[in-house]
C-alpha cells in the first residue's frame, strides 16, 4: 500500500474516532428519535359524555403521561350518554384515520363489531392500542385494562372473609354479554369456589342500571331470605343492592361487596351499608395507554396485555393516603 | 485488512518525512482539541447547569413562599380565633342560655363567614368546643357534619391535641367530616383552643385551604419538558405529586427517602440519559419538602445541542488543522525532496548539478555542504581520471621504451654474430638473459613487483649489454637481501641503466662501470643506479627531468617516466634524484615506500 493511502485511511480513522467519542457522550449522530413532540395519538372513548369521573380520571393519566413523553394526545368519542353507541364510534374511528395520527388508543363499544374498523386502522399503518375494553382480535399491540376476572376473585374472598364458607351468595351483574360482566363473574366464581361456596344465586343482571338492582334485589331478599352475601358487579349494581338493604334495614346483616367508585357508594360504605368495593385504577390506566403506545412506536418490545390492577376498599382503610387518592380522584369539577 | 488493520497501523512507519510530520501535528492537533472541547465542555455544561439549578431554585422557592403565606394566614386566623373574646365566651361559660348561645354561635360565624368571603383559597373554619358547641362557617354553607365519622378519630384533631396549643398544619387529605356532597381536598390547619387564663382547654380549632390551590400551582410549574415539583411531609408522605396515582401502585419511583436524607439542597441521580437534578426546599412552617425534579439532559437545555457544537467546532479546528499540517509539512519536507533528487541525480553521475536553497536552517546548512561536498568529489574524480591517464599513458612509455627496437636489433644482431663465431655459450647466455628480461618486464602483467625481480630483470640488462660492449662496460650489483620480498614497481632501474650507458659511459673512454645498489634508508627503499661516466654539471641535473623528453635517443623519457610513475604510484616522497659530478659520474637514488 503506498503511503499517501495509508494516509488517508489514517485520517478517516481519526475522524471515525472522533465520532465514536461523540457518540459515546451521548450526541445522537445516527439515532433519530422516532417519537417526539410531533407524534400524535388519538384516544377515542366508548363516549366522552358518560359523565362517569372513571373516565375523566383515564383522562388525567392520559394527560400526564402525553406531558411526560412529549407527545399530542387528543381524547375523542361520541357524544352520546351510552357506552354502547358502535356506529357512532366506527365513524368516528374512520375520521381519525384519515386523520393519519401515529397511534390510536381505542376503548371498544363493541368486541366484535369494532374489529373490522380497527383493522383498517391497522392497515393504515396506524398503530393501534386497546384500552379497558378490548376486541376480539390480535391487530391491537397492547391491551390495557383491570384483571377483571382477578378483580372478581378480589371481591369473592372479600365476602368470604366476612361472611366465613358456609353462606348463600347472590351476584348481581350488569350487562349481560360484555366483557367486564363475564370476566368479573368468572373472577367471583372462581373465588367463592376457591371457598368451597356452593350456594349461589344468580347471575341476575341489572342491565346497568341500579334502579333495576334495587328492585332485583329487594325481590331476592324477600324470595330468599337465607341470602346472606351479596356481589354487585358494578357501580349501579352495587348501589342498587344497597339502596334496597339500607331501605330493608338490613345494612350489616346483608353484607355487600361491591365494584368502582362512586360518591354514592363511598356514603353507603361510611354509613356500614357496603363492607368493600373493588376499586379500578383509571389513572394508571390512562397514564400507561399512552406509555405503551410511545413505546410500541419506539418499537420497544411491550407485552401484549397490561394489567393497571384493583383495590379492594373497605370502611376501615378507605381514608388512608393511598385510597384517598384513588377513591377521591383529584380534578377539577 | 480489517482485522489486523489496527495492529499494522500502530507499528505503521512513514515512508514519507511530510506524511510523518503531517501525522504528529494532527495528533498533537487532535489531542489538544479533544482535551479543550471536553474542558469547555464541561465547564459550559457546568455554568449551564448551575443556571438552570438556581432557576429550578427560585421557582421552587417561590413555591415555597406561597405555601408559606398560605399557612401563615390560616395560623393568624388561627390565633385570631384564639383570642377572641366570643369564642373563649362560647367556649368556656356553660350559664349561657340557649338564645345567649345563638348570639354567640352567629356572632362567630359572621367572623369567619367574613373571613371566608375575603379568601377564596380557605374553604372552611371550624371550632368544636369540648362542651359540645361547634360553629361551622364553610364555603358551601354545609352546616351539618357527617354523622358516620368520629372527630375524634381524625388526624389533624389527634396531632393537635398532641401538639397541645401549637398549631398543627396536616397532609393534605379529603375533608369528609362534613356532611357534604362530594369531598373536598384540603390542608387542615388545627389548634387546641385555650380559656383565656391558659388554664383549661376549651375546643378544638380547624381551618381548611383548598389544596387545588397548591395542587394547582404545582401542577403548572414547568421545569423543562418532563420536569416537575413534587411535596414530601416530613415522614415520607407524598403531599402533592403529579404521578401520585402510579407512585402508590408501584408502576413508578421516586427518590423520596433520598430526598428526606439529603443532606444538600440538591443532589443529582445517575440514570445516563434520564439523569435528574432534584432541588430540595424545606418549609419551616408546615415541615413539608418542595422538591423540583429536572431532568439534566433536557435542562441543561440543550444538552446535546452543546456537544453538537463542540462536535462541530472540533470537528472544523481538525479540519483546518489537517490543511494546516499538510502544507506546513510540505513546506518543511520540499527543501529536503529536492535535496533527495538531487542525490539521486548525484548517484547517477550527474556531478554538474548545484542545490539552490536559500534558506539559513539546517536544511539549508546541509544543501550547501552539499553543495561544496559534490565540487570537492567533481574535482576528485577529475583528478583521478587524469592520473589513471598519466598512468596509463606512462606504463605505455615504460613498455615502448622496453621493446626498443634497436636494444632488440642489436642484441639479435649480437647474437647472430655469436652464433655465426660458434660461440655458442655466449649465444645461450645472451639468448637466456633476454628471455628473462622480457619475461620478467612482463611479470604476468602485474604492474608491482617484488624488488628482488626488478633486480634481476636488471642484471639480465646489464648481462646483454655487457656482452654487447665486451671491454668497454663492467657492472656489478650489490643489494641488501632483506628488501629483496619488498614490493616495487617495475621497470624502473632498467631506464635508468641504459640511460647511464648511453649518456654516462658511451661517451666515455675505458672501461665503464655501472654499480647498482640496494638497502633501507631512512624508512624507505633505496636502489641506486651508480656510473663512473661523464657525469653532468649541475645545469644539466637541473634540466634532467626537462629537456630529457627532447633527447634524440628518446632513452630520457625513461628517466622522467620512472620519476613520474614512482610518485603517481606511491606519492610525491618518492621518487627519484640525482648526484653528479661532471667527468666523475652519476648517482641516480631511487627511493621507494617500504612496501610488503
Amino acid at each position: 500500500m503506498k503511503a499517501g493511502v495509508k494516509f488517508i485511511f489514517f485520517v478517516v480513522i481519526v475522524i471515525m474516532l472522533l465520532f465514536l467519542i461523540g457518540e459515546q457522550f451521548g450526541y445522537p449522530i445516527s439515532r433519530r428519535e422516532k417519537v417526539d413532540q410531533n407524534t400524535r395519538i388519538v384516544v377515542i372513548y366508548k363516549s366522552i359524555n358518560t359523565g362517569y369521573e372513571f373516565w375523566d380520571v383515564v383522562k388525567d393519566g392520559i394527560a400526564v403521561a402525553a406531558d411526560e413523553f412529549g407527545v399530542q394526545v387528543k381524547v375523542v368519542g361520541p357524544e352520546s350518554k351510552s357506552e354502547e353507541d358502535v356506529e357512532k364510534q366506527i365513524a368516528i374511528l374512520e375520521k381519525t384515520i384519515e386523520e393519519k395520527p401515529d397511534a390510536i388508543v381505542i376503548v371498544a363499544a363493541d368486541h366484535n363489531k369494532m374489529v373490522e374498523p380497527v383493522e383498517r386502522a391497522k392497515e393504515a399503518g396506524i398503530k393501534v392500542i386497546t384500552m379497558d375494553s378490548g376486541i376480539n382480535s390480535d391487530v391491537s399491540e397492547c391491551f390495557i385494562a383491570t384483571d377483571n376476572v382477578e378483580a372478581g376473585r378480589k371481591a369473592a374472598d372479600q365476602l368470604v372473609e366476612l361472611l366465613g364458607e358456609d353462606a348463600d351468595v347472590a351476584i348481581i351483574n350488569h350487562v349481560q354479554g360484555t366483557m367486564t360482566a363475564i370476566d368479573r363473574e368468572k373472577g367471583v366464581r372462581e373465588g367463592l369456589a376457591k371457598h368451597n361456596i356452593k350456594k349461589i344465586h344468580g347471575p341476575y343482571f341489572s342491565d346497568g342500571l341500579s334502579e333495576k338492582a334495587y328492585r332485583i334485589t329487594k325481590e331476592l331478599i324477600l324470595e330468599k331470605p337465607e341470602i346472606k352475601g351479596i356481589v354487585g358487579l358494578n357501580e349501579a349494581s352495587t348501589v342498587g343492592a344497597a339502596m334496597a338493604l339500607k331501605e330493608m334495614g338490613l345494612s350489616g346483616e346483608v353484607k355487600l361487596v361491591g365494584f368502582d367508585n362512586s360518591f354514592d357508594e363511598i356514603k353507603l360504605i361510611e354509613e356500614g351499608v357496603i363492607q368493600a368495593t373493588v376499586v379500578q385504577n383509571p389513572f394508571n390506566m390512562g397514564y400507561r395507554a399512552i406509555e405503551m403506545t410511545v413505546k410500541s412506536l419506539k418499537g420497544e418490545k411491550i407485552e401484549k396485555w397490561i394489567n393497571t390492577g384493583s383495590v379492594v376498599v373497605t370502611k376501615e382503610n378507605m381514608y388512608s393516603i393511598e385510597n384517598q387518592r384513588l377513591l377521591f380522584p383529584f380534578i377539577d369539577k | 485488512m480489517g482485522k489486523g488493520y489496527l495492529g499494522s497501523f500502530i507499528n505503521f512507519k512513514f515512508k514519507r518525512i511530510q506524511s510523518a510530520i503531517t501525522a504528529a501535528f494532527l495528533f498533537l492537533v487532535l489531542f489538544t482539541v479533544l482535551i479543550i472541547a471536553a474542558i469547555s465542555f464541561s465547564l459550559t455544561y457546568e455554568a449551564v447547569e448551575k443556571n438552570s439549578r438556581e432557576y429550578t431554585h427560585q421557582l421552587i422557592e417561590q413555591v415555597n413562599r406561597n405555601i408559606e403565606s398560605y399557612i401563615t394566614s390560616m395560623e393568624n386566623i388561627s390565633i385570631m380565633t384564639l383570642y377572641n373574646n366570643d369564642v373563649r365566651e362560647y367556649l368556656t361559660r356553660n350559664d349561657l342560655s340557649s338564645e345567649e348561645e345563638k348570639v354567640y354561635s352567629e356572632k362567630i360565624k359572621l367572623l369567619f363567614d367574613s373571613i371566608l368571603s375575603t379568601r377564596k383559597d380557605i374553604s372552611s373554619i371550624m371550632i368544636f368546643g369540648y362542651n359540645g358547641r361547634v360553629v361551622i362557617s364553610n364555603t358551601r354553607n354545609i352546616t351539618e357534619l357527617n354523622p358516620y365519622i368520629d372527630l375524634t378519630e381524625q388526624i389533624w384533631y389527634k396531632k393537635a391535641k398532641e401538639a397541645s396549643g401549637a398549631a398543627v398544619v396536616s397532609s393534605p387529605h379529603v375533608q369528609n367530616i362534613l356532611q357534604d356532597n362530594y369531598y373536598r381536598w384540603v390542608v387542615s390547619l388545627s389548634r387546641e383552643l385555650v380559656s383565656g387564663d391558659g388554664s383549661e382547654k376549651v375546643g378544638m380549632f380547624l381551618v381548611d385551604l383548598n389544596f387545588s390551590v397548591i395542587n394547582d400551582m404545582c401542577s403548572k410549574i414547568r421545569l423543562g419538558k418532563r420536569g416537575y415539583v413534587f411535596i414530601v411531609d416530613r415522614e415520607g408522605n407524598i403531599v402533592y405529586h403529579p404521578q401520585q396515582q402510579l407512585i402508590y401502585s408501584n408502576v413508578k419511583d421516586e427518590m423520596i427517602d433520598e430526598v428526606l436524607n439529603s443532606k444538600d439542597d440538591y443532589f443529582i441521580t445517575n440514570e445516563g440519559n434520564d439523569s435528574r437534578i432534584y432541588n430540595i426546599m424545606n418549609s419551616v412552617n408546615t415541615g413539608w419538602k418542595i422538591v423540583g425534579v429536572s431532568y439534566i439532559n433536557e435542562l441543561v437545555t440543550n444538552k446535546s445541542e452543546i456537544e453538537h457544537s463542540h462536535t462541530l467546532w472540533g470537528f472544523i479546528c481538525l479540519v483546518i488543522a489537517t490543511i494546516i499540517s499538510i502544507m506546513l509539512s510540505r513546506r518543511i519536507s520540499l527543501p529536503i525532496k529536492r535535496l533527495e533528487s538531487s542525490m539521486k541525480q548525484v548517484e547517477k553521475g550527474n556531478f554538474d548539478i548545484k542545490v539552490d536553497i536559500e534558506s539559513s536552517n539546517e536544511i539549508g546548512e546541509l544543501s550547501r555542504a552539499f553543495n561544496i561536498m559534490i565540487s570537492k568529489i567533481k574535482e576528485l574524480m577529475e583528478q583521478n581520471v587524469k592520473e589513471q591517464e598519466l598512468k596509463r599513458k606512462s606504463e605505455l612509455k615504460a613498455l615502448q621504451a622496453q621493446i626498443n627496437p634497436h636494444f632488440l636489433y642489436n642484441t639479435l644482431d649480437s647474437i647472430v654474430w655469436m652464433a655465426e663465431a660458434k660461440n655458442s655459450e655466449e649465444v645461450v647466455l645472451m639468448t637466456s638473459a633476454l628471455a628473462k628480461l622480457f619475461r620478467l618486464s612482463i611479470s604476468k602483467g602485474e604492474e608491482i613487483i617484488p624488488v628482488h625481480n626488478e633486480i634481476e630483470h636488471v642484471r639480465s640488462y646489464l648481462i646483454i649489454q655487457k656482452m654487447r660492449y665486451r671491454d668497454k662496460l663492467d657492472f656489478d650489483i650489490e643489494v641488501d637481501p632483506e628488501i629483496y620480498h619488498y614490493k616495487t614497481l617495475k621497470i624502473i632501474l632498467q631506464p635508468l641503466v641504459e640511460n647511464s650507458i648511453y649518456h654516462g659511459i658511451k661517451n666515455k673512454g675505458g672501461i665503464g662501470s655501472i654499480k647498482i645498489r640496494g638497502k633501507i634508508c631512512n624508512d624507505k627503499i633505496l636502489l641506486q643506479v651508480i656510473d663512473n661516466g661523464i657525469g653532468m654539471d649541475p645545469e644539466k641535473v637541473k634540466r634532467i627531468f626537462e629537456d630529457s623528453g627532447n633527447s634524440p635517443r628518446g632513452s630520457g623519457v625513461g628517466v622522467k617516466n620512472v620519476n613520474e610513475r614512482i610518485k603517481l604510484y606511491f606519492g610525491k616522497d618518492y621518487g627519484l634524484d640525482f648526484e653528479s659530478e661532471l667527468n666523475h659520474g652519476t648517482t641516480v637514488n631511487v627511493w621507494l615506500p617500504i612496501i610488503e
